[in-house]
């Protein structure tokens, strides 16, 4: 699948390294997005390996680099979440 | 149906939500099952750690010499016989296990002895020379964060404004608060305090470690997670992961904890040095001064509501302290603070702090059942004052389908609504209560996580399964494991065994946490259990000299199936196991991935209680649950989760806490001045299992077992407080506390 330009809704540590909640990156899974949102935020490094999890369409994913994200998703990256 | 096809809102099942016997249960209750502590090694040895008494200290001298020179005395460890290139993600484990150049609470680990007798081994611990310099300390949450606080991890403030112990702060929301604010008809602001408290399991953490000098060794614990015990002892130690070998015990309670580890690491380190298996079993003053307790918090609520009851705006600052190292799970609190209600105007922040406490470890939803307290605390007093029904408002101004979580996403399925319609139908709800006696309601919100998992499902020639799965056995994960492959399969359950094997035996596996187990090993169930039905219709093909796109599985059968098809008998799953080996050897089905599609699950929980306004104790009168399992796999086990989650709720609500003296110590390390439920504190937990499927699994299941602890606190703290007529802030809600308020 091409990449597309695909809206990235981000949490507040990311939104503050970023200086604004939404950024548009061009992506066809979470693989490039992460790799594009490090090349213009290096300091967001550190969070997206292995500290997030991403919401895509509501469906939330820890380990899924491969998962395919388009312009028609909805995707929110969080803090990565664990359990008891 | 296809092999890979999902139909989790339209199947028909036959094992599934059946309620067979456990079966661990003949084991557990005759005492034959192998806890952590029971297993023991020819030529073992017994650990002893030394503790720190001191809240903050630094280590001034460590010298080992005349303990080691003791009868007895096999080897003695400190962190210098550690990994000193661990990884970064694994630092504050390893300062955690063997403090380093301080002490950062009372009880943290200073040394270990491994000697031919517990004796022998308490004797050398008072044998080892040590002097500390004792440092200002701090335990309270709040104290920690102002400037001149007393530092634990010395250096430049990480957010403007606060003393150094604050590490991080993060948000989340949307929309404009103060349009929001504007828009109601009163506007409710609060502030609330809960204690830490310990997740109680009755098992103390217990290992035998056995490792040899060149690297290669075994390790028998309790613990939620084996293969992540493996990945970090083996990196704390400096060996290769496949080299240790690791075996979970039968495990009695975790609650989150045995995610992580404390004296697995040092039974290694002790083996490795004495050349014998080491075994360390924690005291139960251990476990509590050593081991994570969750968080204490401090957060601050403010809700906008109209005269109807529709909620403008809602505010939450969540401040939690994670022991001494960073990692307080403040941001899945802010998470989950306003997760149940759909609006648009919210802010939830979380800041995260260190203490001079033990290292926090994750608590059934680690965060939620704090944040639930001090939100539906304020809703509940927002109804009192507009005088409106508890549930009828939280149905109103409730999160579904195509609403946007206050944390970002948009919400999928999800069964928030049934739950509290169940509520208002509930005999419990509509019951009249007696003067004096006050009722609380709750809604409350957890994730669910899926995690990196592998199982495989042999078939055996008697047409029999030996199902093998890397995740721990919690809360009757086998049952569910057997009523999956049962279903699949179209075998009786009885023909299934579902056994927790070792980490040299299978796959990768995610510790067994964050409600994942029925979804994530349950959906590796069905898939494996697909790979080997798919390869039993090969066999069928082969027999008949058909093609395999012409055979299908019915009722544990083999049949042809199309116009081409022939006319075939069917096979039969004992037969086509019976055969196997002839007619092209061993079958087992396999599943190795990270399932994605866990499904959140919601809960209301309502309570009736009365207090005793002399003595300020509370009776917890009445007390019902109601949760989206999704798809109940074994249904007695769900309610069990959910009458679980309430009773350790109930405790943490009205008597459990760590107190701390001036000095920083921990005063009340035991289970007598540390008050859990016990069966008389508590009422039959009466419950009832909603059923929203969750698309993201073949069944339809959602984890469960976390999202019972997250109403209680809030439900019980608004039963209290309409029984007394006085808004109880601070958990626990104990009888001086109580009696307090009533003054």
């Amino acid at each position: 699948m091409p990449p597309e330009d695909v809206t990235i809704d981000l949490y507040g540590t990311l939104a503050a390294i970023a200086g604004e909640k939404r950024v548009v990156v061009e992506a066809a899974n979470l693989r490039d997005v992460y790799a594009a949102l490090k090349v213009r935020f290096p300091e967001m490094a550190e969070h997206l390996d292995g500290n997030v999890s991403v919401s895509i369409d509501g469906r939330i994913y820890t380990e899924a680099l491969f998962e395919p994200v388009s312009a028609k998703n909805e995707v929110v990256l969080l803090p990565r979440i664990s359990g008891g | 149906m296809a092999f890979d096809e999902y139909d989790s809102e339209n199947r028909i099942f036959n094992a599934v939500g059946t309620r067979p016997i456990r079966p661990d249960g003949m084991d557990k209750v005759t005492g034959k099952a192998m806890f952590g502590a029971d297993f023991t090694m020819p030529g073992m040895l017994h650990g002893a750690i030394l503790r720190s008494p001191h809240a903050h200290a630094k280590i001034v001298k460590l010298d080992t010499a005349k303990a080691e020179a003791l009868p007895g005395v096999k080897s003695v460890i400190t962190r210098a016989d550690f990994n000193d290139k661990v990884s970064r993600a694994n630092a504050d484990v390893l300062e955690n296990v063997m403090a380093g150049e301080k002490a950062l609470y009372d009880g943290h680990a200073i040394a270990a002895v491994a000697a031919t007798s517990p004796l022998a081994a308490k004797k050398a611990l008072r044998a080892i020379e040590i002097e500390y310099e004792v440092l200002p300390h701090v335990t309270d949450v709040d104290a920690a964060m102002v400037p001149g606080a007393p530092e634990i991890r010395p250096g430049e403030p990480k957010v403007e404004g606060y003393s150094s112990n604050v590490m991080s702060k993060v948000e989340f929301g949307h929309g404009d608060l103060h349009e929001g604010f504007a828009a109601a008809d009163v506007v409710m602001e609060k502030s609330f305090k809960t204690a830490a408290t310990h997740q109680g399991y009755i098992e103390p953490h217990a290992a035998v470690g056995s490792l040899t000098a060149d690297g290669r060794g075994e390790l028998w614990c309790c613990t939620q997670g084996h293969f992540v015990a493996r990945n970090i002892c083996s990196d704390l130690l400096g060996i290769q992961a496949s080299s240790l070998r690791v075996m979970a015990s039968e495990i009695g309670g975790g609650f989150g904890g045995k995610t992580t580890v404390f004296v697995e690491p040092v039974a290694l380190a002790l083996s490795r040095k004495a050349g014998r298996p080491v075994k360390v079993v924690m005291s139960r003053e251990d476990v509590f001064r050593a081991t994570g307790p969750t968080s204490s918090s401090s957060i601050d609520v403010k809700i906008g509501m109209k005269n109807d009851g529709t909620m403008t705006a809602g505010q939450a600052i969540l401040r939690m302290q994670g022991g001494a190292f960073p990692g307080s799970p403040v941001g899945m609190a802010a998470m989950c603070a306003f997760a149940p209600y759909a609006l648009d105007h919210v802010q939830s922040v979380g800041i995260d702090v260190i203490c001079n406490r033990p290292k926090q470890a994750a608590y059934r939803a680690p965060g939620s059942p704090m944040a639930c307290f001090a939100v539906e605390s304020v809703v509940d007093m927002l109804c009192n004052k507009l005088e409106l029904d508890p549930v009828d408002t939280r149905l109103m101004n409730a999160s579904k389908e195509g609403t946007k979580a206050s944390y970002g996403p948009t919400w999928p399925r999800i069964g928030l609504i049934e739950t509290l319609e169940a509520a208002k139908k509930s005999p419990h709800y509509r019951s009249e209560l007696k003067p004096g006696q006050g009722r609380g309601v709750s809604c409350g919100f957890w994730f669910n996580h899926a995690g990196e998992t592998s199982v495989t499902l042999a078939l055996s020639p008697d047409g029999t399964v030996a199902l093998s799965v890397g995740t721990p056995d919690i809360g009757g994960s086998r049952a569910s494991m057997c009523l999956m492959a049962a279903e699949e399969l179209g075998i009786p359950y009885e023909k299934i065994r579902t056994t927790v094997v070792d980490t040299a035996s299978l796959g990768y596996n995610d510790v067994s946490h964050g409600s994942r187990v029925t979804y994530a090993s349950g959906l590796a169930t069905i898939k494996a259990a697909r790979d080997a039905k798919k390869k039993l219709c090969g066999r069928a093909a082969k027999t008949w000299g058909i093609d395999e796109d012409a055979v299908v599985w019915e009722d544990g059968m083999a049949k042809p199936s199309g116009h081409n098809a022939g006319d075939h008998e069917p096979l039969s799953f004992d037969k086509l196991c019976k055969t196997m080996g002839r007619t092209g050897g061993p079958i087992s089905g396999h599943f190795e991935a990270t399932p994605e599609g866990a499904g959140v699950s919601f809960a209301t929980h309502v309570v009736d209680s009365e207090v005793d306004r002399e003595t300020g104790a509370t009776r917890v009168l009445r007390y019902t649950v109601i949760q989206d399992a999704g798809k109940a796999i074994h249904p007695a086990y769900v309610e069990g989760q959910f009458q679980g989650g309430a009773a350790q709720g109930i405790g943490w609500a009205l008597n459990e806490e760590y107190i701390y003296g001036e000095d920083g110590r921990l005063q009340n390390a035991g289970f007598l001045d540390y008050r859990i439920p016990v069966a008389s504190d508590l009422p039959m937990i009466e419950t009832e299992i909603v059923e929203v499927p969750n698309p993201g699994h073949p069944y339809g299941v959602r984890g469960v077992g976390e999202t019972s602890i997250c109403p209680p606190l809030a439900a019980i703290a608004n039963s209290v407080s309409n029984a007394v007529g006085v808004r109880l802030t601070e958990l626990p809600m104990s009888p001086p506390r109580i009696l307090k308020a009533l003054d």
